[in-house]
């Protein structure tokens, strides 16, 4: 019916078509699917609660709520109390924050949803990164001017690898420690500019040849006797020698 | 002919009889043992495979929005608990009644590791053992008991206590008495409570009731030395052991305990070739055994005669027409004065312990901070088996209305003239513990109990170091209180003035330390896990050696004699439904999910299982038969293992299987080998094949490095081993590696330069007792899956690192063990990074072999061209799923679900940690011993040293320019990040 050479158009023609397709369709799914899907993430929150407000026009520090930030892998979410800590006197009797009165006095924990978020096989760090000078709106955007916060970054491996062989843009610079977080709105002169005061976190390290303990068994984890370590300025990881591009960086 | 030939070549190793009979089975795709049945059953068609994955691919396509995830932070701001960061806590672990120091690592205030803590002083470097570590995932038993029973329906705890409480009441009208049985302990505050709970109920009796009862240790000390105990000897001074069937370094449990001070005089170099003599004198195959230097291979009847001929001949000074006896006494005459000891096994008999005692005395080692100090005793080691009998027979004469067990399960491991009276001659039985066990199940009130990183406590080790044990989350299971507050709860209702007005355990826990301690500062003991200005006072105690004379000897007939020891993994089958446990490869045998009937290869001809011990393919073909064992007290029946240098005549089984009511995973593993007798020896009455076949999933076969028994020219020599009187002329012993035209070892892929850190370790194997505690560690660190013995059978076991056994020497008395533990060796020249498609796996500029688990897709190459055998692939998926078992993983190892590889990451997590932790101190580098691994921590031994080979003065730097290090296979140029330094033994006369 069909001419033998016609036959064989419609065969090549149509495995090249699919081809094409199929190179499309894959390209797509695994190259941009992170910035369409997930860039503009934007769910509404169980309270309304606006960083434009607190961290933009009331330039609350970021750490006064994600406390723990710079010595944990976690940002940690704030808990209802931190919320009270202010609200038991600012906008007490505010409808928007009904739930976080609620939470706070029958105890059931107030359910956020998530935004951000890497794989689990991929372990992030969020203090190396602030010790590394690493600002937070590299990651996480204009935070402040966010009344809603939405994703703006697509987190996706491609994304993290951009900056961890170039990471100098977005390095705040060598300055104190403290100093990642200002931005223009972080810019705590009465928050231990010069110098920042953490505790230092206790891995499982000691001298295996000596009686000293391995660990320091902490009762109560590590408290303030713990005597202050003051930092000034750390080597970055670049400078250290050490390469943050290796697949176990991150995934193990 | 180079050092390595020398040393080696004359001496072929091999690890089992199928290995001997069969060779390597070059063309053999699964190892020997392994079954290829379950195979084929997987329950889906190739049509709805096909439809699945088509399916999956378009539900994937269509998905372009992440599920919604919530984050959940508390109400309340908890001071120094900072998600994403572990809190160590100070505990301590109560083996029984011997007491180790532990530190619990906690995240988001879930127990997830629990390690030895180095600031207890009893205890080396931060060691812990195997059912320490385990007891962990027991923590998290999805088994264990919930709610409270009465009359086998469910309860309330105030109903079940009421229960209890009334039948002590109710004894008491009825003039009659209540026995209260509790299992071995080391605490001084039980002991205490319980004193006070018999001072207000006053017909209440206390009767220590352990699993394994061994008393022959205890009487003996009482009549020498005046102390109804067990001393615990001080291995680190001995220079010459000789053990008489103590298995001190295997199913002991103070073998952690001794591990630690006998490796410190294992491992004799060039410079310094001092090193200890072990000789063991035994008729199972014991890991002590595998640690000696000489084993002798004796009948049962004949230990206590050796014994006694050594005494004749080292404190009689007669001669002894056995040699062997002559060589052990020459060598204890010669050792230094106070350096020679003799360990008489824990089941032998006073007479035994007592000759022990007189020859230790002769040779200086007994006295105040001596080897066998009277004062170096553990805490309730007195002799038990006689109260037991008294109490057994006041049920029988039925002056014991109720019988309350705490925490011990006769129904499962006592005598059947206990189990009889406890049945029919007492009115109430009651139980509290964390199982609804064998004893639960036919008590008529049972109470469930807190594990022990639940409750508080007190535990004194055999150096008198006071520890507390302190809870390190709140009940589980719906909050179960623990067993004393639980006693405390029953001693109120019986009488109300009981404790005063103390609620809790808690309570007097601190009450008692601080009137005991008052100086103590209780914070800081927390803080440390030992109470400050505690320890044992040495002190002299005087010897009476002639009571020895009036001791009783054990009559062990020369018919068939059965041995039951304790489990070296289970012990007394306590934590029987533990799968770290029962999937840990017992270090001699490698059996796993079993107990099996151990016999000598001569014994298998004589029960008609082989032909001739000379035919192998037949003798490991009498492997698995199964054969009825009875004795006076029952019969069981157990599958056959031909066990090399077992002596004859003589049946080995271990204790701890055969539970029958424990949990989903304990309950029908193995038989009950407690129905046949006590721990220790018996008269078997008769023993014959069933002619049924019982599969062993034994591992001993499995992930082979292709050493071939008796095949000089492909001598692959993985696991070297020297003598001490080589050990001088060895210069290396390191093969020769296949060079190219420049003289360089051929590699096809470039030098790398390390400019940073290059990770390494070393494994000493001569200082290695084959304890297996790596094994659980890693297990535990790594989030690594138990698969069951339907898999174990298959060769799938997971275990990252593995203990290979080599036997050398004749099948009926291997002349020499060597215990290699095997794990990725991150090869510079990695095999596997070759031949991954996908480049999942690659080379880290640390010079780790880094897995990256979602990248793999599963093509197997990698374990296929591993020449070590290290890698493992997820067959199935092998987690868990039951609840709140997945509360046990460490969030900071990724979980690996089906069809990928994984492997040992030398930790790579703890790296990061100490990396990070030097770079927050403002240091570029780690520092020596900052980061190490969990099999390192957790080994007694210090076999295995982890360091940075960049840094010349480090530990490890060091350790691998010894003269015994060398790699395995270096001769395929993989050039391994492991180094390894050979065994010696001594072989000095």
């Amino acid at each position: 019916m069909f001419s033998r050479k016609f036959d064989m158009g419609v065969k090549v023609g149509g495995a090249v078509a699919g081809g094409v397709v199929g190179v499309l369709f894959l390209l797509g799914y695994f190259g941009f699917r992170n910035d369409f899907a997930d860039v503009g993430y934007r769910p509404e929150q169980p309270v309304p609660f606006s960083h434009k407000l607190h961290a933009g026009q009331l330039q609350i520090h970021c750490q006064y709520c994600h406390a723990g930030v710079e010595k944990s892998a976690h940002s940690p979410v704030p808990t209802t109390q931190t919320c009270m800590n202010c609200h038991t006197a600012v906008k007490a009797e505010s409808p928007k924050l009904q739930l976080v009165r609620d939470s706070y006095e029958s105890g059931n924990p107030i359910s956020w949803i998530r935004i951000h978020k890497v794989p689990d096989y991929a372990h992030f760090n969020h203090s190396r990164h602030i010790r590394a000078q690493i600002d937070c709106k590299s990651c996480h955007g204009p935070v402040e001017e966010m009344g809603v916060v939405s994703q703006n970054k697509p987190l996706s491996m491609g994304w993290c690898l951009d900056c961890h062989r170039n990471p100098e843009k977005n390095i705040v610079g060598a300055r104190p420690i403290s100093g990642v977080f200002t931005g223009k709105m972080h810019d705590m002169k009465n928050l231990l500019d010069s110098t920042y005061i953490f505790t230092p976190i206790k891995a499982q390290v000691a001298d295996r040849s000596t009686l000293k303990p391995l660990t320091v068994p902490q009762y109560g984890g590590y408290d303030v006797q713990v005597p202050p370590v003051v930092v000034a300025g750390i080597p970055h990881p670049k400078v250290a020698g050490v390469g943050p591009e290796n697949c176990s960086s991150c995934h193990y | 002919m180079s050092d390595r030939q020398l040393h080696a070549s004359t001496n072929p190793l091999w690890k089992s009889i199928d290995e001997l009979a069969e060779g390597r089975g070059e063309t053999a795709e699964f190892a020997p043992g392994t079954t290829t049945s379950a195979l084929a059953d997987s329950g889906v068609s190739r049509r709805s495979f096909m439809a699945l994955v088509s399916a999956s691919m378009a539900l994937t396509a269509a998905a372009c929005r992440r599920p919604e995830q919530k984050l959940v932070p508390s109400v309340k701001s908890l001071q120094n608990a900072t998600p994403g960061l572990p809190i160590y806590y100070a505990s301590v672990y109560s083996h029984r009644n011997v007491a180790y120091g532990a530190v619990v690592k906690t995240r988001e205030g879930r127990p997830i590791k629990v390690t030895g803590n180095s600031a207890h002083p009893g205890l080396v470097r931060g060691a812990a053992n195997a059912e320490m570590q385990a007891s962990l995932l027991s923590l998290y038993d999805p088994d264990r008991v919930r709610r409270p029973k009465v009359g086998g329906q469910q309860s309330s705890f105030d109903a079940a206590a009421t229960k209890m409480a009334g039948a002590i009441s109710e004894a008491a009208a009825a003039g009659k008495k209540v026995a209260m049985f509790i299992d071995e302990h080391c605490s001084p505050t039980y002991t205490q409570l319980l004193n006070e709970f018999i001072a207000s109920v006053p017909n209440a009796v206390v009767v220590t009731l352990p699993a394994v009862v061994r008393d022959g240790a205890a009487i003996a000390n009482k009549a020498v030395f005046g102390r109804d105990a067990q001393i615990v000897p001080d291995l680190a001074q001995a220079s010459v052991i000789v053990s008489v069937d103590a298995d001190f370094l295997g199913a002991d449990t103070l073998a952690l305990y001794h591990a630690t001070r006998f490796a410190g005089k294992r491992t004799p170099s060039k410079a310094n070739a001092e090193m200890s003599h072990l000789t063991v004198v035994e008729s199972q195959y014991s890991s002590t055994g595998m640690n000696a230097d000489v084993r002798i291979r004796t009948a049962p009847s004949q230990i206590e005669a050796f014994l006694q001929d050594l005494h004749a001949v080292v404190v009689g000074g007669a001669t002894s027409s056995n040699a062997a006896v002559s060589a052990a006494a020459k060598r204890l005459k010669n050792a230094t004065v106070g350096t020679g000891v003799v360990l008489a096994g824990a089941h032998l008999s006073s007479h035994a312990h007592g000759l022990a005692l007189a020859i230790n005395g002769a040779l200086g080692s007994v006295g105040a901070g001596k080897i066998v100090d009277a004062s170096r005793t553990l805490p309730n080691s007195g002799e038990k088996g006689a109260a037991i009998a008294d109490i057994t027979s006041q049920m029988e004469s039925g002056v014991i209305h109720a019988a309350i067990f705490l925490d011990v399960n006769p129904e499962y491991s006592a005598s059947r003239a206990f189990k009889n009276a406890i049945l029919k001659k007492v009115a109430f039985r009651g139980t509290i513990n964390l199982y609804d066990d064998e004893t639960s199940q036919i008590s008529d009130a049972s109470i469930p109990a807190a594990h022990w990183l639940e409750s508080w406590g007190t535990a004194v080790s055999p150096d008198g170091y006071v520890s507390v044990q302190q809870p390190v989350i709140a009940p589980l299971c719906d909050g179960v209180p623990s067993l004393q507050d639980t006693l405390i709860a029953i001693g109120k209702k019986v009488n109300a003035g009981f404790l005063g007005s103390t609620a809790s355990y808690a309570d007097y826990v601190k009450g008692a330390m601080m009137a005991a301690y008052p100086t103590m500062n209780w914070v800081d003991t927390l803080q440390i896990g030992v109470v400050a200005g505690t320890g044992r006072i040495a002190s002299d105690a005087p010897m009476n050696v002639d009571a020895i004379s009036g001791l009783a000897k054990a009559s062990v007939g020369t018919g068939w004699v059965l041995m039951t020891v304790p489990s070296n993994a289970l012990y007394d089958g306590r934590l029987a439904n533990n799968g770290w446990l029962q999937e840990l490869p017992d270090p001699v045998t490698k059996v796993t999910w079993d107990n099996v009937a151990m016999i000598s290869p001569a014994m298998a001809v004589k029960l008609g299982l082989a032909s001739s011990a000379e035919d192998l393919k037949a003798l490991s073909k009498a492997n698995e038969n199964v054969v009825a064992i009875t004795t006076k007290e029952g019969s069981v029946e157990l599958p056959v293992l031909v066990q090399p240098g077992m002596a004859d005549d003589t049946i080995v089984t271990q204790l701890g299987y055969g539970r029958t009511a424990c949990g989903t995973i304990g309950v029908g593993i193995g038989a009950n080998a407690f129905t046949l007798g006590a721990c220790g020896y018996h008269a078997v009455e008769s023993v014959t094949a069933t002619g049924a076949r019982h599969r062993i999933a034994t591992t001993q076969n499995h992930h082979s490095l292709g050493e071939t028994p008796g095949d000089t020219q492909n001598e692959r020599n993985v696991a070297q081993k020297l003598m001490l009187s080589d050990l001088a002329a060895v210069t290396s012993l390191e093969p020769d590696y296949i060079k190219d035209e420049a003289g360089k070892p051929l590699s096809i892929v470039g030098e790398y330069d390390y400019k940073g850190h290059r990770w390494g370790m070393v494994i000493d194997m001569s200082s290695c007792t084959g304890c297996s505690s790596c094994v659980i560690a890693c297990q535990s660190e790594n989030n690594i899956p138990i698969v069951g013995k339907e898999q174990v059978l298959l060769g799938r076991e997971m275990h990252w690192i593995r203990l290979d056994r080599y036997y050398s020497g004749s099948l009926q008395d291997p002349s020499s063990t060597v215990i290699e533990p095997m794990l990725c060796q991150h090869c510079e020249n990695a095999p596997c990074e070759n031949v991954c498609p996908v480049a999942a796996t690659t080379h880290s500029p640390e010079g780790l072999n880094e897995m990256t688990y979602n990248r793999c897709v599963g093509t197997r190459y990698c374990l296929n061209n591993c020449p070590y055998k290290v890698r493992r692939f997820n067959f199935l998926n092998y987690k868990d799923e039951r609840q709140p078992l997945d509360l046990v993983f460490n969030p900071e190892v990724s979980g690996r679900m089906r069809g990928i590889m994984e492997k040992c990451t030398f930790c790579v997590q703890r790296l990061h940690e100490a990396k990070w932790h030097a770079r927050d101190e403002g240091r570029a580098r780690v520092k020596d011993g900052e980061a190490i691994t969990a099999c390192q921590e957790a080994c007694p031994a210090g076999a295995i040293i982890f360091g940075d080979a960049n840094d010349a003065a480090s530990r490890i730097s060091v350790a691998r320019k010894s003269e015994r290090s060398f790699h395995v296979l270096a001769e395929t140029n993989t050039r391994p990040s492991v180094t390894y330094l050979a065994k010696v033994i001594n072989d000095r006369a």
